[in-house]
């Protein structure tokens, strides 16, 4: 008969269960490579502003200081922006509230934000999921789903984006010049 | 087949039936509950609706704290924050909520204002980001049967500063207690019952083929479809029909426990904006939008929509429909069933007949595609599409 052994460590005096090195390291992984997708998706939102008159139109629609975050819990990578005159800022997520942000768009866990980012699933399939929970004003968070998907089917290569996406919307510029693009802006920023 | 991941609650308990009414004291009672604030509109009010709830209310030690009965049809922020601060005042810990979807999402936000404890409702927007808070016992009384507001997660207010409908999206809307009441609804004019019947029919067909339908809201849908195939005319042509009055208080109720759990889409999301641009009545929009919707989703839904037709037109109907047939069938059904009530009672089936402007279509496009409900529209829609929607349905 076999016994589950639960390794426990004390937090704060109290003794508490301790997290299996095994799901340390995924959350590790999957943590960093989120904090990649959320700068390369910051930037790609910015040049996409300048490229794309979609995208330009539904920035243009939120008003100056609007700001809007994407987050996956605390300890986790976040991204916060706000809109200027320039396009989108990004704010510094360490002294950043989320409750301060206009529209947050929280995961509820690092693994419902990985399966967005990694290209598994798109913004609706993970609202329909309850992947992740809102704050603000919902008709907001319509224009922001409409810039990310735009932003996947140029990130992400055609047969990811047309496994994910209800339609893949036509493109204005080829996958390789807008990734020149947005590593140029990254190098440049 | 079964979604990959979802999720479902229906946590309300239900009382239906004869004498319904009468067990609101003892269900108060075991909530630990002893002072409810009712709440109502005037209409309820005059009609005497309300006195017979109140009545039954009063028993078993239970008194009433407060009324209010002015809650208008298009309620805002600044009533909920106004009932929140009557609730205080009167020393109330509960509250019992008789009317419409208007009252019903009042009270829900009056709830969520309370439990919050907030000030103003507006700080308390969004989906799902609401964390359980204080418990105020809540009885929802539905007196029409369509909004199926008495069993959603969702509750429709008016921002009072800007005059835009917001939504609320949280677990902890849903009443502890629906009570279905045949003599809730017995005076409901023929039209109404007939345009809110439609407007549940609306929320079981969207719940049964949207992104986030699941095999829990499927079996409410469907039996709610069911139940308004059966029910919805009878009860239009019969008010005193108790029967089939209380057949559709439950289809209601069972299609709002459906589409909470998987969202209403495009029907919807264009209805909420007609309304928002053009008055057009809810239940109305949906009416006129529902089978041109239909028709623009069937592409996609063809094989769902046809499995419908088996719970709204019945096992022989859909037996001797082809099964690629069955799909066009459904909305050839849903049109059949909106021409004779439309003979009946007079219901528009265009929006020209709703006085909508041609003028505001571009308007209330671009509204659609900022409504939540759009998310999980499981075909793409952009504002040329719900333009030419609009054009279909003017005449």
């Amino acid at each position: 008969m076999s016994q589950l052994v639960i390794d426990t460590e004390k937090v704060k005096g109290t003794e508490s269960y301790r997290v299996s090195a095994r799901k340390k390291r995924s959350l590790a992984g999957k943590k960093a490579f989120s904090a990649v997708i959320l700068h390369f998706l910051f930037h790609g939102l910015n040049v996409l502003n300048q490229k794309d008159e979609r995208v330009r139109e539904e920035l243009s629609r939120w008003e100056e200081g609007f700001t809007v975050g994407i987050g996956m819990g605390a300890g986790a990578p976040a991204l916060y922006m706000k809109k200027t005159e320039d396009g989108l800022l990004r704010l510094f997520a360490g002294q950043t509230d989320p409750r301060d942000m206009d529209l947050m768009i929280q995961f509820k866990s690092v693994e419902a934000a990985f399966l967005v980012l990694l290209g598994q699933i798109s913004v609706a399939a993970s609202y329909a999921r309850h992947g992740f929970v809102l704050k603000g004003d919902i008709a907001r968070a319509m224009s922001v789903v409409r810039c990310m998907d735009l932003a996947e089917a140029y990130l992400f290569p055609r047969f990811l984006s047309k496994r994910i996406l209800k339609e893949v919307p036509e493109k204005q510029m080829g996958l390789l010049h807008t990734y020149l693009d947005v590593v140029g802006r990254m190098i440049v920023h | 087949m079964l979604p990959d991941y979802y999720e479902f609650q229906h946590s309300t308990k239900l009382l239906s039936g004869k004498f319904a009414l009468e067990n609101i004291p003892a269900e108060l009672h075991m909530l630990g509950a002893r002072r409810p604030m009712v709440l109502s509109d005037h209409v309820l009010s005059e009609i005497g609706t309300l006195s017979l709830v109140c009545d039954a209310v009063q028993e078993n030690g239970i008194a009433i704290g407060a009324v209010f009965h002015e809650i208008p049809a298009d309620s805002s922020s600044a009533v909920v924050n106004e009932i929140g601060e009557l609730y205080r005042k009167s020393g109330c810990d509960s509250l019992v909520a008789v009317g419409g979807g208007s009252v019903l999402d009042t009270a829900k936000g009056v709830r969520m204002l309370l439990s919050q404890k907030a000030d103003d409702i507006m700080e308390l927007l969004g989906c799902e980001i609401l964390t359980r808070g204080r418990h105020v016992p809540f009885v929802a009384i539905p007196t029409t049967s369509g909004t199926g507001s008495e069993s959603t997660l969702v509750a429709v207010i008016r921002n009072a500063k800007n005059s835009m409908k917001m939504e609320f999206i949280s677990y902890y809307l849903q009443p502890d207690v629906t009570v279905l009441d045949a003599r809730m609804t017995l005076t409901l004019p023929a039209r109404m019952t007939a345009s809110t019947g439609l407007d549940a029919l609306c929320h079981a067909i969207e719940a049964c083929t949207c992104l986030q339908k699941n095999p829990i809201s499927h079996a409410y849908g469907t039996a709610a479809i069911r139940m308004i195939g059966e029910c919805l005319e009878r009860a239009a042509k019969n008010g005193r029909d108790e029967e089939a009055r209380l057949a559709m208080a439950n289809a209601s109720t069972m299609a709002g426990a459906a589409f909470s759990n998987s969202m209403v889409g495009m029907v919807h999301a264009i209805g909420h904006a007609l309304g928002g641009v053009c008055h057009v009545p809810h239940a109305d929009a949906m009416t006129i939008l529902l089978p041109h919707c239909m028709e623009y989703n069937m592409d996609m839904l063809s094989d769902d929509y046809g499995e419908l037709l088996l719970y709204l037109a019945g096992p022989e109907e859909y037996a001797a429909v082809r099964a690629d047939e069955r799909g066009a069938a459904m909305v050839k059904k849903v049109r059949e069933l909106t021409n004779r009530l439309h003979d009946l009672c007079g219901l528009p089936l265009t929006l020209k007949e709703a006085k909508v402007k041609k003028e505001d279509f571009e308007a209330v496009a671009e509204a659609a595609l900022n409504d939540g409900a759009m998310i999980v529209n499981p075909k793409q829609v952009d504002l040329q599409d719900v333009i030419a929607i609009l054009e279909r349905a003017y005449e």
